[in-house]
């Protein structure tokens, strides 16, 4: 299996040089069979690379400890569910999974334009197969996962403890959906600037790749804030990390790429800028698996770390540099002959989400990168925390969440100041009110008062938008209210998806400000029996009793949590010794309501018996859960959008027949 | 061993001939003309002024855009769309350039010309002046300015459509007009 592997891995290698180079040559001196290779190129490499990633699965099921990416991150005491997802825990069997990704991905997008924008395919088809090749080339002469292991070990290395976790499970194969999903995109946009075709084609091709990526990034960021809160055990979701920081840095910038690209399509403005999004986008995919494999920043995902950050930085500087190159020399055919039509319009109101946004990616990559200018510049590292990042992150979420209030309100094109004055009134007043309500209740703190107030003004808005709709409908169409509900989102499903993914936003905010400004932390020590109060919750520490597996020991405490003088859960934080590797972890205990978790921490265990417990009150963290489910939920409705399937329409002659709608389409 | 030694002589057979059957296929002449590509660049604009049009008129039924609003960039997007469907017409009658049209993009062509042609019969006498177009087609409905709007649908497909339509912009079946 190995040899098998290790020979797929050349053959996909080879196969990408070839169709990078073949397509170029075929678009520039136009012969549409050299591209037509090429494009099989593609194809067979994809066929190749699943042959080599099912070899690497096969030797993680076998314990084929020769084989260096088995030997790296599996061992035989492993758990079979996390020996699979070893696959992807280890950096050669990552690079190869990114390989894989973008190899399915790039034969999937091919394959759906094989009979549209025959002009920027072939260009097309370079630019993902040269980002294939830079990751085929890491994989076969850097880190190459079936590279043999002699004398063969008699086990692995073993998983990380703490990837080995359901959370770390799903969180890197969605991230790097996502991460690899905006290559495509990318390379529409390189393919319309060397042909030229700068019309808003390329955009109408990628929608749906730009929304799928956009997607999977959202939910690897959650998936993996999911993880950090029940596994890292600091008591937060979110640390500013850096690679966490690297990872919603293209998902801002993609969020403001599918705002600006609306303006294009409708106005045919904005082709600079949205060129300059996506390149922007890709350009922080490709940094992001910078700063984790470079170890330039210390980071919670240190285990990651190699010597590959080296090549990663001369594939984003060539990236940069010939992506920009191209724009500059476009940049006179990429004048719009169009202008906003007023200041008071949805699309002044997207440009300044967009300013926005792309202001808060700045914020968040100049704190990630600072460590490393201050060294450069001054000799002494200053590192970063989370007082930056809140300080400058927090009125700038704040006022995003404002123009997601202000945007669905304006009509496209103008609004008149009467017409504005009648839709705000309400949502306005009940904003306010909001706040007022919860001054009354007892809340003082200016940021978690101004937050929910806008949160509030937001979700009016949005269902004042979804009610109106229906009620438009409803006189249109005759409808009853349900179905005309229905046929709203089904007729527009971008509109009204996008209006869904704002709610689950807000529910995501919602839950952010009520854990970061309203969170309660107490530490105590405990001997069995002792009671401890948190907030309202009354903790009695039982005892600590012990277990062992395959795999780990653990000492975990039982902890029974009254609430009201009833007895409302117990919890069992742990403290686990992984054999293999061996490391300490630590298990935190969560019981979770839609109002507040309650978060405790086995901090230690002291020989006297008693035990220290850290205990955070985390109010409103379910929410962010929850708004990530609805925001899945609203990503899909945008992706029902099919203007381009097949679809019955009545020919000429009254005949109903079926036929291929004619506008290029993406996937 | 064996084995291995014939998954990867399958592996490469099965890529080289991957690649390689487009050479032996290859044919000349089916290099992308310029007229295609601008045809549907076309069509993708008209598709956008489509669905403009019909936002603005929901935007207005939705109470968003006022009346005078309305009908100041109703026109502005109607007058966009002929032009765009006039370029179309005229790309359309270079049959040396369109002779290798795709057969989609051909039938979709016909379809929208004839529409944009029996609209401007039905409408004006001169159907081939382009003041006669856009004369006829200011809605008689809209001459009195203070009348409300009258929503209208598709009998067809049941769609709103914008009361000036001849066509429905979803299904292409013709539209009563009442006015």
């Amino acid at each position: 299996m190995g040899d098998i592997g290790f020979y797929a891995i050349w053959l996909g290698g080879a196969l990408a040089g070839y169709s990078m180079i073949a397509s170029f040559a075929g678009g520039r001196m136009g012969r549409p069979h050299w591209v037509e290779s090429a494009r099989n190129g593609v194809y067979a490499q994809a066929g190749v690379t699943c042959i080599a990633v099912l070899c690497i699965e096969v030797g993680l099921l076998t314990d084929d400890f020769s084989l260096n990416a088995v030997a790296a991150t599996s061992s035989r005491s492993l758990p079979l569910f996390y020996k699979v997802t070893s696959f992807w825990g280890g950096q050669a069997g990552s690079l190869l999974f990114w390989a894989w990704i973008l190899s399915m991905y790039s034969a999937v997008a091919l394959y759906s334009n094989r009979n549209r924008n025959r002009e920027i395919i072939p260009y097309v088809i370079t630019t993902l197969s040269a980002t294939s090749a830079f990751f085929f080339i890491l994989l076969t002469f850097f880190d190459n996962p079936f590279s043999r292991i002699l004398p063969v070990p008699v086990d692995g290395r073993g998983l990380n403890p703490v990837l080995q976790d359901p959370g770390m499970a799903f969180h890197p194969p969605n991230l790097y959906l996502g991460y690899v999903g905006w290559t495509v995109p990318f390379a529409f946009a390189i393919g319309a600037l060397v042909t030229g075709r700068l019309g808003d084609e390329w955009i109408r091709s990628t929608r749906r790749w730009s929304l799928i990526a956009w997607c999977f990034l959202g939910i690897g960021n959650l998936l993996g804030s999911w993880w950090a809160y029940r596994e890292l055990g600091w008591g937060g979701y979110w640390g500013w990390d850096p690679v966490e920081n690297a990872a919603i840095l293209p998902w801002i910038t993609g969020t403001a790429f599918l705002h600006s690209v609306m303006i294009q399509e409708k106005k045919g403005m904005l082709k600079v800028w949205n060129l300059v999004l996506v390149i922007m986008t890709f350009t922080l995919t490709i940094f992001g698996t910078f700063i984790v494999r470079s170890g330039v920043i210390s980071s919670v995902h240190a285990f990651a770390q190699s010597s590959l950050g080296y090549y990663f930085s001369v594939f984003l500087g060539l990236v940069i540099v010939s992506s920009l190159g191209l724009l500059f020399w476009r940049l006179d055919k990429l004048q719009s002959p169009n202008q906003l039509e007023s200041m008071l319009s949805r699309e002044s109101a997207f440009l300044l989400n967009n300013l926005i946004l792309v202001g808060a990616a700045f914020s968040i990559w100049w704190g990630t990168v600072f460590p490393l200018v201050s060294e450069a510049v001054t000799g002494t590292r200053i590192t970063i925390g989370p007082p930056f990042f809140n300080r400058v992150n927090v009125p700038i979420g704040l006022a995003i969440i404002l123009l997601t209030g202000i945007g669905p309100l304006i009509a496209w094109r103008r609004a008149s100041p009467s017409q504005l004055k009648k839709h705000f009134l309400i949502p306005l007043a009940i904003g306010f009110g909001t706040g007022l309500v919860l001054f009354a209740l007892g809340m003082r703190s200016f940021y978690g008062l101004l937050s929910f107030s806008l949160i509030a003004f937001v979700l009016l808005t949005v269902l004042d938008e979804f009610f109106r709709g229906t009620r438009a409908r409803q006189r249109l169409a005759e409808e009853s209210a349900p179905v005309a509900l229905v046929n709203l989102t089904r007729r527009n499903p971008r509109r009204y998806g996008g209006y869904v993914v704002h709610l689950g936003m807000m529910a995501i905010f919602a839950g952010i400000t009520g854990s970061s400004v309203f969170q309660t932390q107490v530490e105590s020590t405990l001997k069995p029996g002792e009671v401890a109060q948190v907030k309202d919750y009354w903790v009695q520490f039982g005892r600590i009793g012990s277990r062992e597996a395959a795999h780990l020991r653990a000492q975990s405490a039982d902890l029974q949590i009254r609430q009201a003088g009833r007895e409302i859960a117990i919890l069992y934080p742990e403290r686990r010794l992984y054999r293999n590797p061996e490391q300490p972890t630590t298990e935190v205990a969560i019981r979770s309501t839609l109002t507040e978790d309650l978060y405790v921490i086995l901090a230690g265990v002291n020989e006297n018996g008693s035990a220290t417990f850290r205990f955070y009150v985390n109010p409103l963290v379910s929410w962010i859960w929850i708004g990530g489910v609805i925001f899945v939920l609203g990503a899909l409705i945008c992706l029902w959008y099919e203007p381009h399937g097949k679809r019955t329409r009545p020919a000429p002659s009254g005949r109903t027949v079926e036929t291929e709608a004619r506008a290029p389409a993406g996937l | 061993m064996a084995m291995s030694y014939f998954v990867i002589g399958l592996m490469t057979v099965c890529a080289v001939a991957a690649v390689a059957v487009p050479y032996l296929r290859a044919r000349d002449g089916s290099e992308p003309k310029d007229v295609q590509w601008r045809l549907r660049e076309l069509l993708a604009a008209k598709d956008t002024m489509y669905a403009t049009l019909k936002e603005l008129d929901f935007d207005r039924v939705a109470g968003k855009l006022s009346e005078a609003d309305f009908r100041q960039l109703e026109s502005q997007y109607r007058d966009r769309a002929i032009e765009v469907l006039r370029e179309i017409d005229r790309l359309k009658d270079r049959p040396e350039e369109t002779l290798e049209l795709d057969d989609d993009l051909a039938e979709a062509l016909e379809r929208e010309i004839l529409a944009l042609r029996t609209a401007t019969r039905a409408d004006s006498p001169s159907p081939d002046s382009p003041e006669d177009l856009e004369e006829g087609d200011e809605p008689p409905a809209r001459k009195d300015e203070d009348a409300p709007p009258e929503p209208r649908f598709c009998s067809q497909c049941g769609v709103p459509v914008i009361s000036t339509d001849y066509f429905c912009f979803s299904c292409g079946a013709r539209l009563r007009r009442d006015g």
